[in-house]
C-alpha cells in the first residue's frame, strides 16, 4: 500500500514539476531541464557498466550516436515524420545500441582497465568516423529535419519516463543478485570466477543493458534537439558523461542524477557571473571539479544511493 | 576406496621453465591430501590449473570421472570443487554476508530470463528466493561464529577472521573437493591450532574431500592422511605422513645433501 502511495506522491511532484516549467517558466530552461535528463540518462548508463562492475568505457558517445541516428532515421526514411511514433524509434535506437553493444563486448571485454577504456574509445571513434562519412545519412553536414517533439508536455513526460525506466532497471538490478555479481567483479575478478561466476559472460550482460540505455538517450536526443551529426558524438561528450558519473559516485545511482542537475545547471548559472569582459564560468565550473577531486574523490555519495530516511537522522542530529 | 580426483601427467611450461612435469597423483574421496614442497616447487601452479586458471600443456584431470582438463574456472567450480588463494581474496569492500551471498547465489541464480524479471519487478517469489539465500548464508556463517560480523565490511575483519571466511566462502558454493592454498600462511601458533581444528570440522561436517598446500609441517603432519611431495616441479614422494618424515628424497629436497 505505502508502495503505491509512493508512486502517487512520485507522479503528482513530476506532473506538478512539469506544469510549472509548462506555463510559468521559459523555453530556454525547459531546454536545460530536458538536456539535464539526458544527461542523467547517460551518466545513469555509464555508471552502471563503470561504477558497478568497474569496467572503464570511454566509448558512451558512440553508443549514443548509434541510438540517436538509429532513432532519426527509422522515424524520418520509415514512419514519415510522425510525432507519435517517436518513442517506438528511441526503443529501436536503444535496441540497436544494444546489438552494437553486444558486437562490441566481444572482442574488448577481454581487456580491462586502461586498455578496455582505450578500445571503447576506438569503438566510439569508428562509428563517429563511419557517421562522417556515411552520405546518405549526412555526412559531416549532419542529419537535420528530424521529427522534433510537438509540445514540451509530451518530451516532458516521455524524459522523465525514460529516466524513472531506467533509473529503475538499474536499481533493481543493482540490489539484485545480478548487482552482487557485478560488485564481485569490481572487487575482484579471480575471486569472482573462482566462486563459479562466469565473469567475461556478466561483463557482456552487464555492458549489453548499458548501451541499450545509452541508446535510449541518444534517440531522444537526437527528437529532442532535430539535428544532429557526428560531431555532436565526439571524444568529449563520453568525458562530459564520465564527469557526471564520477561527481556523483561510481556505483551511486541517484548520485548520477544529482550530479547531472548540478552539472548541466551550474555552467547556465555561471553564464551570468562576469567581471568586466571576464567569463567567470570557465573558472569557477573547473575549480569546483578540482576542489571536488580533493575533498570528496570518492564523488557526491560515494557508493550508497540517496536516502531521506537516513538524510533526516543526519539533519536532526 | 573410490579416486576423487585423478591427476594424470601433468605439465605446463612457462618460457623455459618446466613448473610442473609430469605430475600424476589422485585424492581418495573424504581424504585430506597434503601437498608440500618448497619454494617454487609448482604446488600453487598445479592449485591453479587444477581449478582453471592455466592451461595444462599435457595431462588430464578427472574429477568423478569426468573429464575436467578444459573447464574454465567458473566451470570446474560447477563441478564441486572451491579454492581458497594463499594471498586472501576477499570482495573488500563487500559485507561479509554479501561475500558469502555472491558465491552462494551462483547455484540459484543462473539468469534465465524468469531470474532477470523477477529481479526487474521485485516479485514476491525473487524475494523469497532473496531470504532464503540469506537464511542460508547466515546459517553457515553461524557454524563458524562469523554471524556477529555479517553487515560489517569484509576488509575490516581480523586477519584469522578473513581467513575463515575465505573458507566459509568457498564452502558456500557446495564443494565437494575443498582446495587450500597455505591456509596458515600468516598465522601464529595459536591460530595456527585453531585452523587444525577448522579443517578437521569442515571436513566431517561437510563430509570434504581437502587438498591442502601448506608450509607448516607441524600442521600437515597432523592433518594429513597422506602427503604428496613436490620438487622443481616433479614428484618425489607420496605416502603416509611418517613415511615422508623419514624419505631421504624429501628430506635432501627441503634440506641438501648430507656431506659425507
Amino acid at each position: 500500500m505505502s508502495q503505491i502511495k509512493k508512486y502517487i506522491i512520485f507522479l503528482i511532484l513530476v506532473s506538478g514539476l512539469g506544469l510549472l516549467l509548462n506555463y510559468f517558466l521559459n523555453s530556454y530552461i525547459q531546454a536545460i531541464f530536458i538536456s539535464f535528463i539526458i544527461n542523467a540518462i547517460m551518466a545513469l548508463s555509464l555508471n552502471f557498466i563503470t561504477g558497478l562492475a568497474d569496467q572503464f568505457s570511454l566509448g558512451h558517445a558512440g553508443l549514443m550516436a548509434i541510438g540517436a541516428y538509429t532513432a532519426a532515421v527509422l522515424n524520418k526514411e520509415f514512419l514519415d515524420n510522425n510525432w507519435a511514433l517517436i518513442p517506438v524509434g528511441v526503443l529501436a535506437g536503444g535496441m540497436v545500441a544494444a546489438f552494437a553493444g553486444y558486437l562490441i563486448s566481444l572482442p574488448s571485454f577481454r581487456l580491462k582497465g586502461d586498455y578496455l577504456a582505450i578500445v571503447t574509445l576506438g569503438m566510439a571513434e569508428i562509428v563517429r568516423v563511419v557517421l562522417l562519412n556515411w552520405n546518405h545519412v549526412g555526412g559531416p553536414r549532419g542529419y537535420n529535419a528530424i521529427m522534433k517533439f510537438p509540445e514540451f508536455m509530451y518530451s516532458y513526460a516521455f524524459a522523465v519516463l525514460l529516466l524513472f525506466i531506467t533509473f529503475m532497471t538499474m536499481y533493481r538490478l543493482k540490489f539484485s543478485w545480478f548487482g552482487r555479481n557485478l560488485w564481485a567483479i569490481n572487487e575482484d575478478d579471480i575471486a569472482a570466477e573462482v566462486m563459479g561466476l562466469n565473469v567475461a559472460k556478466t561483463k557482456r550482460r552487464a555492458f549489453v543493458i548499458s548501451s541499450f540505455f545509452a541508446g535510449l538517450g541518444g534517440g531522444f536526443y537526437a527528437h529532442h534537439l532535430g539535428y544532429i551529426s557526428p560531431g555532436s558524438f565526439g571524444f568529449i561528450i563520453s568525458v562530459q558523461i564520465l564527469i557526471v558519473a564520477v561527481l556523483g559516485g561510481l556505483g551511486s545511482l541517484s548520485g548520477s542524477i544529482v550530479a547531472a542537475l548540478i552539472l548541466t545547471f551550474l555552467p547556465e548559472i555561471l553564464r551570468s557571473v562576469q567581471m568586466g569582459s571576464v567569463d567567470l564560468r570557465m573558472i569557477i565550473y573547473p575549480i569546483l571539479l578540482i576542489l571536488m577531486m580533493i575533498l570528496r574523490p570518492q564523488g557526491l555519495f560515494g557508493r550508497t544511493e540517496l536516502n531521506l530516511k537516513s538524510l533526516k537522522e543526519r539533519f536532526s542530529k | 576406496m573410490s579416486k576423487l580426483l585423478v591427476v594424470e601427467n601433468l605439465s605446463i611450461q612457462f618460457g623455459g621453465l618446466k613448473a610442473v612435469d609430469a605430475v600424476n597423483f589422485h585424492i581418495n574421496k573424504s581424504e585430506l591430501l597434503g601437498l608440500i614442497g618448497p619454494n617454487g616447487a609448482g604446488k600453487t601452479t598445479v592449485f591453479n590449473i587444477i581449478s582453471g586458471f592455466y592451461k595444462a600443456d599435457e595431462g588430464s584431470i578427472n574429477f568423478e570421472e569426468q573429464d575436467i582438463t578444459p573447464a574454465s574456472a567458473s566451470e570446474v567450480n560447477h563441478h564441486g570443487l572451491a579454492r581458497t588463494f594463499q594471498n586472501i581474496r576477499l570482495f573488500k569492500n563487500l559485507t561479509v554476508l554479501e561475500n558469502v551471498l555472491v558465491a552462494a547465489q551462483q547455484r540459484k541464480h543462473n539468469g534465465s530470463l524468469i531470474d532477470w524479471f523477477s529481479s526487474l519487478f521485485n516479485t514476491s517469489t525473487h524475494k523469497n528466493v532473496e531470504i532464503n539465500l540469506e537464511n542460508e548464508c547466515l546459517e553457515l556463517l553461524k557454524i563458524f561464529e562469523l554471524d556477529k560480523f555479517a553487515k560489517e565490511m569484509a576488509s575490516s575483519l581480523p586477519y584469522g577472521a578473513q581467513r575463515k571466511l575465505e573458507i566459509v566462502r568457498a564452502l558456500a558454493t557446495k564443494p565437494k573437493l575443498l582446495m587450500l592454498d597455505e591456509p596458515a600462511a600468516g598465522m601464529n601458533h595459536q591460530e595456527t591450532q585453531e585452523l587444525n581444528k577448522l579443517i578437521r570440522f569442515i571436513k566431517d561436517k561437510f563430509n570434504l574431500t581437502i587438498l591442502l598446500i601448506e608450509h607448516d609441517m607441524k600442521l600437515v603432519m597432523n592433518i594429513c592422511d597422506r602427503i604428496v611431495v613436490l620438487n622443481r616441479g616433479k614428484k618425489i614422494a607420496d605416502g603416509m605422513p611418517d613415511d615422508i618424515k623419514s624419505s631421504a628424497e624429501v628430506i635432501e629436497a627441503y634440506l641438501g645433501k648430507r656431506k659425507t
